[in-house]
């Protein structure tokens, strides 16, 4: 099977591409998987860690991932971050890999046993390489909440990854993190209908999620407090936040 | 709100639980439920415990959910008034706590 990597112009373009070849059926899964990025001239964080799930769900089903590397700037890119070497058979994609990009942070397969080694690393790789021992404090708690989420809400069957990206001419650090789970709006109207109330559209959904106190509960523990510790944080250091689930989508700018 | 804090209890610290040195991160629930266990470990009646966040400066709603949260959830507010003082935080960390705390509706 071959997978033929693109461009799109549109966001909604690249979420049908991903959509149209997620391995529906672990039964139906090729021997090999052949991801072709000839056609790719440029890749977006936001891609890499899509694409990495995407793969990643072949490759747990026992499918052999190969590359068609192709000779744009994009395989450069993906050289440097060690992309191509990643369903290699004996690379462990949870652990620090040592990559050619300074300006960005490892390609990572998040694991819940090492979130507190990764977020502590992250925020020291980028505070004493780049932002001059800056406190990075909000990269930490944004990290943190966000892997967190996965764990205790996606169910998500690839766990998922996580690339982060500084941008030095813009300076601006961009966070990328894909997991492929049951949706937030199915977690939230799974719940809402356990407790009488009736499901609401995605999108409410989605702003739901980010409402403070608002919880789905899906482990005991959760207060509700996640999402909007995130959303705080990012607004506190001016960023935004842009979430995609499913057929919903929403943006929260400062 | 300050009667939490007070550097009153100085006088009797009780058990002192350095948090650093029970978990390496602050970013987890696996992290806060380890420094909960401590918590649950030291309290005996009439005891204090101490929180010590040396060398802490952040921590995730996670953390705090399944360390501070879940002994409020246990035990209930007024026990962790009266048992549970904080020592050695910045002044970031302090207002983390006190934004948790409000936002799980302890106090007003």
């Amino acid at each position: 099977m071959i997978i033929q990597v693109k461009y799109y112009t549109l966001l909604n373009g690249w979420i049908d591409f991903i959509n149209k070849n997620l391995l529906r059926n672990q039964k139906d899964r090729p021997e090999e998987l052949i991801v072709d990025f000839s056609l790719m001239y440029f890749i977006k964080p936001f891609q890499i860690v899509m694409l990495s799930c995407l793969i990643e769900e072949y490759y747990l089903a026992g499918t052999k991932i190969t590359f068609i590397e192709g000779n744009t700037s994009v395989k450069k890119y993906l050289t440097d971050v060690r992309f191509f070497e990643y369903w290699n058979g004996n690379f462990n994609r949870s652990k620090y890999t040592k990559q050619n990009k300074g300006t960005s942070l490892f390609l990572w397969k998040i694991g819940k046993s090492q979130i507190d080694l990764y977020t502590d690393y992250a925020k020291r790789y980028f505070q004493d390489g780049y932002f001059n021992n800056k406190d990075l404090q909000p990269l930490h708690t944004i990290l943190s909440e966000l892997y967190n989420n996965i764990f205790d809400h996606s169910g998500s069957t690839v766990d998922g990854y996580s690339y982060v990206q500084y941008y030095p001419n813009i300076d601006s650090i961009e966070i990328s993190i894909c997991d492929f789970g049951i949706g937030i709006a199915k977690t939230i109207n799974d719940y809402r209908v356990r407790n009488g109330e009736s499901a609401v559209d995605e999108v409410e959904a989605l702003k739901l999620a980010f409402q403070k106190r608002y919880s789905a509960k899906s482990m005991p523990h959760n207060m509700g407090l996640g999402l909007h510790t995130l959303s705080t944080c990012i607004s506190s250091v001016k960023g935004s936040v842009e979430l995609y689930s499913y057929n919903s989508y929403i943006t929260k700018y400062r | 709100m300050n009667l939490i804090f007070s550097t009153f209890e100085l006088r009797n610290m009780g058990n002192i639980i350095n948090i650093k040195d029970i978990t390496e991160g602050t970013a987890s629930n696996t992290s806060g439920l380890s420094v909960y266990t401590v918590m649950k470990s030291s309290l005996t009646l009439d005891d204090k415990i101490t929180l010590s966040f040396d060398g802490v400066n952040s921590m995730s709603s996670s953390f705090l959910n399944s360390s501070i949260g879940a002994f409020i959830d246990d035990y209930g507010f007024d026990a962790f008034k009266k048992t549970v003082s904080i020592i050695n935080y910045t002044p970031s960390t302090l207002n983390m706590i006190k934004s948790y705390l409000k936002d799980i509706n302890v106090y007003a």
